[in-house]
């Protein structure tokens, strides 16, 4: 059900925003919106089916950890 | 190329920056390390912020017409311009998402414990979305009115918690925090909020007199840093020593008013509060990424980008932390390490690259 609502949000999205970028033949900006749309439709698909993703903060706190192990504060 | 043509006088900056300042923290208090001294150590922090946002008006008035990006190209070359600029794009994004993140925690934690925090989340940047969308103009025209009503809620709050209010709570004042706690406020506080504000580089070129840059800015500081410590002064005088153990005192503070069993549970005005002030921050960190994504690929507009951008918005937003206290984990010990390079580091570098190489923008 929640993928449904999903897949309409997304056909909902492009159909708000496609209409005008053909009009003004902004195919450079079409191609933008479609790859970063179709990037976020499938990081947020996998995170609905529960597939572990990376998670970019993970990283990000095992390097101030890091730092904080070579400059005791 | 000019993506944003829109123009914000002076006055709407100042509200814009203490909508921003005031931002997260009117329900996340970064002081808590410091405890009763911690309206102290806002004071400092305040200092300190006033030092990061003098490099960077000093960065904006020395390329009055072009932001951030542009500046990075100008200062670093074409590609490693870009590259630094991807970076601080990054930070805009991530910085967006945390904030979105503490909206609906607390939301969904404390106001509506049985609704899915990705409803408050989605309809945030749907709100966001569509203020990024109008321009800058309609977001500064914005911050005016929530910026007033979020003033007075504050003061009005804070006048109804008098009777509650024990003032010998902030004494004694220094004995009781070690300095390294103290420093580490500051550290905290300098970060969040005031040294976030270096995503203004991205609006100072929208400015209509970039003259006025630091007097502005300084006043917003005061203002924004002003209202922080009313805030920090009556959370310690009404909670004690009980404010370090609350995630959000402002609203445990408040929700204790009591004026003859008829003003009671006043604490949605905190509430209220937050909504306003998280929109404002949410929307200028929004707006710079979609601007600053839209630059860096050479879009005409940068429209097309904003609603994939809050989609990845909600997306991190809601990978990045599995529990609320993972996320207050992050804010009070790896957030200010991780922010300083953004903060203070970058912008020191790209102000010193540009006076060694002579670079200046052209006014125009």
């Amino acid at each position: 059900m929640i993928i449904v609502g999903y897949i309409f949000a997304l056909i909902g999205i492009i159909l708000f925003e496609i209409p005008t970028l053909i009009l003004n033949k902004s195919w450079w900006e079409m191609a933008v919106f479609l790859g970063l749309t179709g990037f976020a439709f499938l990081l947020g698909l996998l995170m609905i089916l529960q597939v572990n993703i990376p998670n970019p903060v993970y990283l990000i706190n095992k390097t101030v950890e890091y730092f904080f192990d070579l400059v005791p504060i | 190329m000019k993506l944003e043509g829109g123009k914000i006088p002076a006055n709407q900056l100042v509200f814009l920056i203490i909508g921003f300042i005031y931002g997260t923290v009117v329900i996340i208090n970064p002081g808590r390390a410091a405890g009763n001294d911690a309206w102290l150590a806002f004071i400092v922090s305040m200092l300190v912020g006033l030092c990061f946002a003098a490099i960077y008006v000093i960065l904006a008035q020395r390329f009055q017409t072009k932001n951030l990006l542009e500046i990075n190209d100008l200062v670093f070359g074409p590609y490693l311009g870009k590259l630094i600029s991807l970076v601080y794009l990054w930070y805009f994004f991530h910085l967006g998402a945390i904030v979105l993140r503490n909206f609906g925690d607390f939301l969904a934690g404390i106001i509506f414990p049985e609704t899915p925090i990705s409803v408050f989340l989605i309809t945030m940047v749907l709100i966001c979305a569509s203020a990024v969308r109008n321009g800058i103009e309609v977001i500064g025209r914005t911050s005016i009115i929530l910026t007033i009503i979020t003033t007075i809620i504050l003061v009005l709050t804070s006048l109804l918690s008098i009777p509650l209010m024990d003032f010998n709570n902030l004494l004694p004042i220094l004995q009781t925090t070690k300095l390294k706690e103290f420093l580490t406020t500051v550290l905290i506080s300098a970060t969040f909020p005031f040294g976030e504000t270096v995503v203004f580089l991205m609006i100072f070129s929208t400015v209509n007199n970039p003259k006025k840059l630091k007097l502005t800015t300084l006043i917003a500081f005061l203002f924004g840093g002003g209202l922080l410590l009313i805030q920090a002064i009556r959370n310690i005088a009404v909670l004690g020593t009980l404010m370090d153990i609350y995630t959000y005192p402002s609203y445990t503070a408040v929700r204790a008013v009591n004026i003859f069993e008829v003003i009671t549970r006043i604490e949605i005005l905190v509430v209220i509060n937050f909504l306003t002030m998280g929109f404002i921050k949410v929307t200028v960190l929004y707006y710079a990424v979609s601007l600053g994504t839209a630059q860096l690929l050479k879009l005409k507009s940068y429209l097309p980008v904003v609603l994939p951008i809050g989609i990845l918005m909600i997306c991190l937003s809601l990978l990045q932390f599995e529990s609320s206290f993972e996320n207050s984990y992050f804010t009070y010990t790896i957030y200010p390490f991780y922010a300083l390079p953004f903060q203070i580091f970058l912008p020191l570098l790209t102000l010193l690259v540009a006076i060694i190489r002579g670079k200046k923008g052209v006014p125009g």
